[in-house]
């Protein structure tokens, strides 16, 4: 019995320790080296060098920061939108078409998100259709300015992340018991009231999770604004990037802002978590 | 009679679906994995891998030289030479690449971190066909030894759409014009370069071999005028593919890129026109290297060999890569719209001033620190 648990744990344990435990590991020692992939002969350095790099240039905060902002921006715009499309589908739908009408939200994420992000710039370009269209109704002349700017990054991350809050959601809305929203309707609690007093506060959990799960994906997104912003919307994971890029061993810089951004984002999250899951349920 | 094959598929399939016979096939699966997912090794007796930019091999030449030889030829795609030569260096104990794509300025490079081998040039019997200018060269040498076959001249190059940028401009000067906000794209480890001509300072390096104060004082001042000019640029791109969509969509209407990457648009008829600027331009030489201690060393040699065999070779290596060939009369195939659009003009050309090698080490440093700079301003 107890060989059969102690199997049961491995592939967790190896899953979380193998891909998960091992390349932050990885990370953290690349971080402290003074140079990385290490030229022959050279004999590495440990050090924090790195980290005060990032302490002491200021050049590098504004894409942390622009970072941050814009993760917590599209997670809020997620949570506007996907909301009452969860509870659409969760409370206003029959039982039995819920599946489907979630089947269809989901069906254009069964594409490749490059695809995804291709075909909205396809749609915004100067030439796209969202200007065609525009220029055909005789709204305009010149094409409106819409890709490549912070609207279509985080438009396109919206569109991108959109699935990430909506499942949390309607998970927690389709639980919510029936009975409490029929006796604060019988009670005399307006719609509105029923939405804020009632639905909103059961469904936390939902929007803790959703929330959390979008802003650490729109933190670390990389193809999104690689692709659909411009050369005023640098975010800190670009940045990293051409760390790696780089060939004059500056993996170890690359290394230690990633870990900075994982240290951040999830100090993040775990504040919001913290504050929206109510003690009780934290502790269920 | 119809149903008979069908009855007896069924009768000798598994008798019933059930949990344990899922999981028992579901582990076999698991097991099977590792040995389904394992790579093809390097070294094989009749294949060969190459780590090369998108075009670089033209696919007619390679399904000729395997069909000839019976090499598969495996090719691994760069896009350029930083992560290439991290890659390189990773996998240095157990090289997976037999030839690689090195710029002639940053051969050195990859000799001091020993992931390429000299090139024992004896063994092409075709060395004789390429363009001596390039053979002879000082970038493809090293401490007297030969170190890679030249293929291609790259050029920095100012691009523009000649139906939106009138007149057609002449000078790096161009993408600061208002005119043009938020209507230009460029790289910026290369256009970094291109400003400094701009401003007057030597961005091939070659006047800062031992002057590093010089050379940080030059590139901060170019970096300094791209953070100002920030707002003038739409798109920091990597990709050429990207700089296409973005002139084809009229996003972008002048940009810096290398000579050839436009080809396709200005061969389908496109308004995109290409200059050398009056401050000058900069210019590289692409060549093929053999990585050291490759696997299948003799295959590299024989493909090496095979693609300098005729000028033809050097006109599908044009018309795939984009770039001018360096083997002699691969010219003479070109059609002259394809000329028009992929080789440089004799008054262009001598404007180029071609990368130094010797400072490439100082270069790589100022410019990879000032690079994340302008993007991070």
């Amino acid at each position: 019995m107890r060989g059969g648990r102690v199997l049961l744990l491995l592939g967790p344990v190896l899953w979380i320790v193998g891909l998960n435990l091992a390349p932050l590991f990885e990370m953290t020692r690349i971080s402290l080296l003074d140079s990385y992939p290490a030229a022959p002969g050279h004999v590495a350095r440990y050090g924090f060098e790195s980290y005060l790099t990032f302490i002491s240039s200021p050049i590098y905060r504004g894409s942390f920061l622009r970072s941050f902002v814009f993760a917590a921006v599209t997670t809020v715009l997620a949570l506007i939108v996907a909301y009452p499309l969860a509870y659409a589908i969760a409370l206003k739908t029959p039982a039995r078409g819920r599946l489907r009408h979630l089947l269809l939200l989901v069906a254009p994420f069964w594409t490749s998100e490059i695809v995804r992000i291709f075909a909205i710039m396809l749609l915004l370009s100067n030439r796209g259709a969202v200007n065609g269209v525009l220029r055909w109704a005789g709204i305009t002349d010149d094409p409106l300015p819409l890709l490549y700017n912070q609207y279509s990054l985080t438009f396109g991350m919206l569109y991108v992340v959109l699935l990430a809050m909506l499942l949390p959601l309607y998970a927690a809305l389709e639980k919510l018991p029936r009975d409490l929203l029929e006796a604060a309707a019988s009670l005399g609690a307006k719609p509105w009231t029923r939405l804020v007093r009632v639905t909103l506060p059961l469904s936390r959990d939902g929007v803790a999770s959703g929330s959390a799960l979008v802003f650490l994906i729109s933190l670390g997104a990389f193809a999104v604004p690689m692709l659909l912003g411009g050369a005023d919307t640098t975010l800190f994971s670009m940045t990293i990037a051409s760390m790696f890029a780089s060939s004059a061993g500056r993996w170890p810089l690359g290394a230690a802002f990633g870990l900075i951004l994982l240290a951040g984002g999830l100090g993040v999250a775990g504040v919001v978590m913290h504050l929206t899951v109510p003690r009780k349920a934290a502790a269920a | 009679m119809t149903d008979q094959p069908r009855r007896r598929f069924l009768v000798s399939g598994p008798a019933r679906v059930t949990r344990r016979a899922v999981l028992r096939a579901a582990g076999g699966a698991i097991a099977a994995a590792p040995a389904l997912l394992r790579a093809r090794p390097a070294a094989a007796a009749a294949a060969l891998n190459i780590t090369a930019y998108d075009g670089f091999i033209p696919p007619a030449f390679k399904r000729q030289f395997e069909a000839v030889t019976g090499i598969e030829v495996r090719v691994r795609l760069a896009s350029s030479q930083a992560p290439e030569l991290n890659l390189l260096v990773a996998e240095r104990a157990h090289p997976l690449s037999d030839i690689c794509t090195v710029t002639g300025n940053r051969i050195h490079q990859f000799v001091e971190a020993q992931v390429i081998e000299p090139l024992d040039a004896r063994r092409l019997a075709n060395w004789k066909r390429i363009n001596p200018l390039y053979t002879g060269s000082d970038w493809i040498t090293v401490d007297g030894a030969v170190m890679a076959v030249p293929l291609f001249v790259g050029a920095d190059v100012l691009v523009y759409n000649s139906d939106k940028v009138v007149p057609a401009p002449d000078s790096w000067g161009a993408m600061f014009d208002r005119r043009y906000q938020r209507r230009t794209a460029y790289v910026i480890e290369d256009f970094l370069q291109c400003t400094m001509l701009y401003q007057g300072a030597d961005g091939s390096f070659a006047a800062y071999v031992d002057k590093p104060e010089e050379a940080r004082r030059a590139v901060n001042a170019a970096r300094d005028l791209l953070i100002k000019n920030k707002s003038q640029v739409l798109k920091f791109y990597e990709d050429g593919s990207v700089l296409q969509q973005l002139l084809t969509g009229e996003d972008v209407v002048l940009a810096q890129t290398y000579a050839g990457t436009l080809a396709k648009l200005i061969l389908a008829g496109q308004p995109i026109r290409l200059a050398i600027p009056r401050e000058g331009s900069l210019a590289f030489v692409y060549n093929f290297a053999v990585v050291k201690n490759a696997a299948n060393r003799d295959n590299a040699y024989r493909f090496l060999d095979a693609l300098l065999a005729y000028p033809d070779i050097g006109a599908a290596l044009t018309r795939s890569a984009g770039y001018t060939s360096t083997f002699l009369g691969a010219e003479a195939s070109l059609s002259e719209l394809e000329r028009r659009a992929f080789l440089l003009t004799p008054d262009q050309l001598k404007r180029l001033r071609f990368l130094s090698y010797k400072a490439q080490a100082l270069s790589s440093a100022l410019i990879d620190r000032a690079v994340e700079e302008v993007q991070a301003g």
